[in-house]
């Protein structure tokens, strides 16, 4: 069955027809998952903070004015939703310490070059996200991952343009911090 | 230097591909769905709550008004309807009938225990009445 766009959709969940809401459910489910999961690092947490987000969509859909794509409108509850959950959480994710500097070997011996390669490149960067802030986490997934224009996050952070780049500069810079020195330890390692 | 623009060639770009991401998992849309058509349902019984509350409430706000009414307004004469219902109230003279229940019992119990037993059952089939009345709906 084509998609016939999230409006179409939005109308008929507001007159009264529930079970369309599940085609919204499912055109915006991978992104907003993938923007929890980037925030919070865990899986079940993650799909515990898009349910409620998807939720509290479904209750307030008829607040939903239409300026705004309803992606944006949805990712702004998500945003916002997971960043609450992870600073109302009483202990952080059980992330790593340190990177295992043999993990690229490991990856060698299991997988082929160019898998190993992108396996190992998506920890490192899985990584060094747990290792800044829930903000900047945020920030990064929305425009690298999603790459979003810096009016729409903004809209969705509710940071001012000015300030996100701001922002956007320092996270970019600390993930780097970190991917090098594991780069580094990487080559020691090796040597 | 802050330009996102610039970042279009930065190291991160080589570690994070768009195409990479976390996919939710599977069920994830038919248990929102549960989720969703459960609030519904909750929801509806919320209303259908909410509207059968206010038939005792209205109800109770009528009759309290009636009562302050009837207190309050004046009748034909000098006094008030309310102090006249009242002053009626207190000369009625009458006496409850005394129920032998001896033939029907071995032993004799008090007089108005009996009244209390009757009062109860037709305090019973009042509340029968009204629940009957009210869970029409179901």
């Amino acid at each position: 069955m084509d998609y016939k766009g999230d409006i179409f959709y939005i109308d008929q969940v507001t007159a009264g027809k529930v079970n369309l809401f599940s085609f919204l459910v499912d055109r915006h489910k991978d992104n907003t998952y993938n923007l929890a999961f980037r925030i919070c690092g865990s899986h079940e947490e993650a799909e515990e903070i898009t349910q409620d987000a998807f939720l509290k969509a479904f209750r307030s859909l008829k607040s939903f004015r239409k300026k705004s794509s309803f992606g944006t409108w949805l990712y702004r509850i998500v945003y916002n939703t997971a960043i609450s959950f992870v600073r109302s959480r009483k202990q952080g994710v059980l992330a790593l310490e340190d990177f295992p500097a043999d993990f690229a070997d490991f990856l060698a011996e299991n997988l082929n070059e160019e898998e190993a390669e992108n396996e190992y490149r998506n920890s490192l960067i899985n990584f060094a996200l747990q290792k800044i802030s829930e903000d900047e986490r945020g920030l990064i997934t929305l425009y690298y991952y999603d790459e979003l224009s810096s009016e729409e996050i903004s809209e969705i952070t509710g940071i001012s343009k000015s300030n996100f780049k701001v922002k956007l500069f320092r996270a970019r810079q600390h993930m780097i911090q970190i991917i090098e020195k594991e780069e580094k330890k990487k080559m020691i390692y090796h040597e | 230097m802050n330009d996102p623009k610039k970042f279009d060639e930065d190291l991160l770009r080589k570690y994070i591909s768009p195409e990479r991401i976390e996919k939710a998992p599977e069920g994830f849309t038919a248990r929102i769905m549960t989720q969703i058509r459960t609030d519904t349902r909750r929801a509806e019984v919320h209303g259908r709550f909410s509207r059968k509350s206010l038939v005792p409430l209205v109800s109770a706000v009528i009759t309290f008004t009636l009562i302050i009414a009837t207190v309050l307004l004046p009748g034909n004469g000098n006094d008030s309807a309310g102090l006249k219902f009242f002053s009626f109230i207190r000369n009625i003279d009458f006496s409850l009938p005394p129920i032998d229940l001896t033939p029907v019992l071995d032993y004799n119990i008090p007089g108005w225990l009996t009244y209390v037993f009757i009062s109860i059952l037709i305090l019973s089939l009042f509340d029968r009445l009204l629940s009957g009345f009210f869970h029409r709906e179901k």
